[in-house]
């Protein structure tokens, strides 16, 4: 094992501890302004609110599959018959017949004692449960709740926090050569500011004693969000003040990974010379930052029309349960889609550019290969980003917009599966000819790249606008937005988890079992959200409390279990991951290299775990792109950023080529004062 | 020229899309399988590459990585065959978006036997018809609730249509947004409160009964080489397909496609009841 973290480092290390002086444990761990441990605060916080997201996410799916209501079966009824039973005598046994399944465990505690039919039929009553009494079953104001907490857990709290928060906060300022952010406190304020967002959002399940949190949906069209109803009530504006607060802390983070991606890089690095890690970072900053105060705008408006009387969103004459709504007047419902999804669209893109990122780079140190089309992947990146501007109104195509204005966005909308197609093939060009090593950060990568294929191409199918309207709010979308964000985004999260766990926690995390969390995930997952193109091309709605009453859902109840046990099998294998996660945190193989995986960007350069302030001393010096794997001119198949490549090149200088080898593009390095 | 059988999927529509019996059914299908098409054998190519590439270049330390930044044909070649391909299909597209969404727009014959108002609430539809003056908002209009009656529009062996029974729906809604998905029409449409919405469509009254209709074969409606309708009624479900509340998967409509003169009878005893009461206020 060769060690590339330049020597001298450890040395000042050892000999003075540098001039620091120990911080105290609340400003250490806790309001710490610390990029790494800010990163770190993210990542633990995300792990839980995913479990939260994954729980309700499992609500929904046993409510698809198993609604109130379930009638005998047809070997129920056969086996009554070959009792001899008819008519009255029949019916009275089939009514006793109790099919109905309360959510396991959670169930009969939430929403009372399930008791079987006779019993209810007799008058009595069960236990009441945290959120009423339904018999044990989940009522339909609670599915709409389910839902539309999960999706915003999933989004606000889980993905966008975890990649740009976790990753961003942990990876840039390493990757970029910077003691820390530029604006450390703002970045710590950013942290406590999104806690906040997480408590409040969280509040909002337990504001109205019927447990009636938002639901109107992730994407709370009015006028059902915007007027105040017993099922709109304190949970959907909670809702509101949350994403806005979770919004502003979006808001100062991108700022600060703007600065310092702009202002903070080491000597040598050019943006050209950038990993693509964060690059995908520096990108999405800059999404969030034009698109999350649109978001902020939209729930302030909404927010106005529910309590101080306005009327952004609500149209005259509206009549809600028999009343005429006295503030409505003057308002357009489809304002709120153009808002909502000015900033909902690129929020996607917010949500896996930088997956695409983590798996450039996991790609690239794992098939010890340059990324092929390093240029090509940061314009197509730029592409989605820019075009993701300009697509919103694919999700209008139904909402009574304008139809030449569907055929403008149908158009843009195709066009941003090319970039998206570019990638996916210089990730295939960056396999080609590699030296591929199924690590379990691999097998994510390669995952989510196979997988990305499938959200993709699923894009297509609603981009066009005449297929639209038939799988428009069906469980095809459901689909592809899952195909996009779990098989996508949170195999990146995966990916980058495994890939960095070590320089973030000087110990390794379990290969094995990382595998086993792999294909277990990667076979339930497409169990889960495969089906659900085909339920959505039957045209089943999304958002269903119930198919009972539908003769052209029923055909489609077998798959729908199917489904739920696959995502309960998808639920309980991240149980592996997180035995495997907490457990190598204290019992894992301690890491004895500080670069284990011969990678080339500067996170590897440094101590492991890094100290405060990243290096002892100064940064390093920058002196090529971040790619060079598989250099035929270099002993090694790597050559680190940080080394002038005199050094690497087999160890003399007269093996070196005459000409300098310029990376990925990028011009040669700057003469820099040695240090 | 129409499709004269939907497409002949056996029992096994659950795995596919569901028949359909609007004029441009056909058109909105076709789209789906081209893409269909297009999206599978891009998907098996890309998937295939990847595992070949995967056993191939497997870890080995007797070779060395390819060393490559990059090809810029490559990169030339992948960007633009696919733009070329996804321009082709936009193009190819926006002619039956028109059709459909924006029949002025289009070459579509603008006439519509029949006009009908839905107002939606929570939770139902409430479809006023025109009423023996053929007007809608006069005192012969009749209102009923999550009842959607129409004509058909006959078609024979050829699939022409005989006679143009072309449908306009007035769509709003008096609360939250609601929306009308038929999806044996592929029909979907939001709709918006303070904002009067059009939708238009057919139902093409088929020759032979649909694959879920097989058991209908031999049934007396049907002539004897079981392909011409004699007499039929048929109806179909409708749903709420955008987020309303609490009772959002129990809004549900029936479309029921009559024959032209059952219809027209239907329409004057509701439209005469509704002149007396109105007349008796």
């Amino acid at each position: 094992m060769s060690t590339t973290a330049p020597a001298p480092a450890h040395a000042d290390h050892a000999a003075a501890g540098h001039g620091h002086h120990e911080l105290p444990f609340l400003r250490k761990w806790v309001f710490s302004t610390d990029h790494k441990v800010i990163g770190l605060q993210y990542l633990f916080c995300c792990l839980f609110t995913l479990m939260v997201g994954g729980l309700l996410a499992l609500m929904v799916r046993w409510q698809i599959a198993y609604p109130a209501g379930a009638k005998p079966t047809e070997e129920q009824v056969q086996e009554l018959r070959s009792r001899g039973l008819t008519g009255a005598e029949l019916d009275a046994e089939l009514a006793k017949i109790d099919n109905d399944r309360p959510f396991p465990i959670l169930g009969e505690l939430l929403w009372g004692e399930h008791l079987e039919p006779e019993l209810v039929n007799a008058g009595e009553v069960g236990e009441a449960g945290v959120f009423g009494n339904s018999n044990g079953m989940m009522p339909a104001e609670w599915y709409n709740v389910a839902f539309t907490m999960h999706a915003s857990v999933m989004i606000f709290l889980v993905i966008i926090p975890m990649l740009t928060g976790a990753f961003g906060n942990w990876v840039i300022p390493l990757q970029l050569g910077a003691k820390d952010m530029a604006f450390p406190f703002l970045n710590g304020l950013s942290f406590w500011t999104w806690i906040c967002a997480v408590l409040i959002l969280f509040a909002s399940f337990f504001v109205d004693p019927a447990g009636i949190g938002a639901g109107a949906g992730w994407t709370s069209y009015p006028p059902l969000s915007d007027v105040v109803t017993p099922t709109a009530g304190p949970g959907q504006t909670l809702w509101c003040i949350g994403v806005i607060i979770g919004g502003t802390s979006s808001i100062m983070g991108s700022m600060n990974y703007i600065t310092t991606i702009v202002n903070l890089r080491a000597p040598g690095l050019s943006l050209f010379r950038m990993p693509l890690t964060t690059w995908a970072a520096f990108i999405t900053s800059i999404l969030q930052l034009f698109a999350t105060p649109v978001l902020s705008s939209a729930m302030a408006m909404l927010l106005f029309d529910r309590h101080m009387g306005t009327s952004f969103f609500l149209p005259e004459g509206l009549i809600f349960t028999g009343e005429t709504v006295p503030n409505a007047g003057g308002g357009q419902v489809i304002l709120w889609q153009h808002i909502f999804w000015f900033y909902s669209h690129p929020a996607v893109y917010i949500m896996i550019l930088p997956a695409m990122g983590i798996v450039s780079d996991v790609i690239a140190v794992w098939s010890r290969k340059p990324i092929f089309g390093y240029r090509p992947m940061v314009y197509s990146m730029s592409a989605i980003a820019g075009l993701g501007f300009v697509v919103w109104g694919h999700h209008m195509f139904q909402s009574g917009m304008n139809p030449v204005l569907g055929t403008t966005f149908m158009i843009s909308t195709i066009m941003i599966a090319l970039p998206s197609a570019v990638k996916v093939f210089n990730w295939l060009g960056t396999l080609w000819g590699g030296q591929i090593t199924f690590s379990p950060a691999m097998l994510f990568a390669l995952g989510f790249v196979s997988m990305f294929v499938i959200g993709g191409l699923s894009g297509i199918y609603m981009a066009n606008a005449p297929f639209d309207i038939f799988i428009h709010d069906t469980y095809f979308i459901v689909a592809h937005i899952h195909y996009v964000l779990f098989t996508g985004s949170v195999m990146g999260i995966f990916s980058g988890i495994y890939h960095w766990f070590p320089k973030m926690f000087a110990r390794h995390m379990n290969d094995a079992w990382g595998k086993v969390h792999f294909w277990l995930t990667f076979i339930f997952m497409n169990g889960v959200f495969f089906p659900m193109h085909i339920i959505g091309l039957g045209g089943y709605p999304r958002r269903y409390a119930s198919f009972r009453g539908y003769d052209f859902l029923a055909p489609y109840e077998g798959m729908n279990v199917f489904m739920t046990w696959c995502a309960i099998l998808l639920g309980l294998s991240q149980f592996i991951f997180l035995a495997n996660f907490f457990g190598s945190l204290l019992f894992g193989k301690k890491a004895t290299s500080d670069n284990p995986w011969h990678a080339n960007s500067l996170e590897w350069s440094t101590q492991t775990p890094p100290p405060h302030g990243n290096w002892i001393g100064p940064v390093p010096t920058v002196y090529h792109g971040p790619y060079e794997y598989s250099n035929p001119n270099c002993k090694e198949d790597y050559a680190p950023q940080w080394m002038p490549m005199q050094t690497i090149y087999g160890g003399s200088t007269a093996a070196a080529p005459a000409a300098p080898i310029v990376a990925t593009g990028g011009t040669p390095p700057p003469p820099h004062p040695a240090h | 020229m129409q499709q004269v059988r939907p497409p002949e999927f056996g029992e096994a529509w659950k795995w596919w899309l569901p028949p359909h019996y609007s004029s441009f059914g056909d058109e909105v299908d076709t789209l789906f399988h081209w893409i269909f098409w297009i999206t599978m054998v891009t998907f098996v190519g890309v998937e295939l590459v990847m595992l070949y590439f995967c056993f191939k270049y497997k870890r080995n330390p007797a070779r060395k990585a390819t060393y490559t930044h990059g090809s810029h044909s490559l990169e030339v070649a992948w960007t633009i065959i696919p733009a070329v391909i996804l321009v082709a299909l936009g193009v190819a597209s926006t002619k039956t978006w028109a059709t459909i969404k924006n029949p002025t727009d289009s070459d579509y014959p603008q006439e519509f036997q029949t006009t009908v108002k839905i107002v939606a609430q929570q939770f139902a539809w409430n479809v006023t018809y025109a009423g023996d003056d053929k007007t809608l908002g006069t005192d012969d209009d009749f209102t009923e609730t999550n009842i959607l009656n129409v004509p058909f529009e006959p078609i024979d062996a050829e699939g022409n249509a005989t006679t143009e029974e072309n449908v306009r729906v007035m769509l709003t809604s008096q609360d939250v947004i609601h929306s009308l998905f038929i999806p044996v029409l592929r029909v979907k449409q939001d709709a918006v409160p303070g904002y009067l919405g059009n939708v238009w469509f057919d139902v093409q009254r088929m020759t032979s009964p649909g694959p879920d209709k097989k058991h209908l074969t031999g049934d007396s409606r049907y002539s004897e080489d079981g392909r011409t309708l004699i007499d039929w009624e048929e109806s179909y479900e409708i749903a709420c397909a955008e987020l309303c509340g609490l009772g959002h998967s129990q809004m549900r409509m029936q479309l029921k496609a009559v024959p032209r003169a059952d219809w027209e009878a239907w329409s004057h005893t509701k439209s005469a009841a509704a002149k007396a009461r109105a007349a008796a206020k």
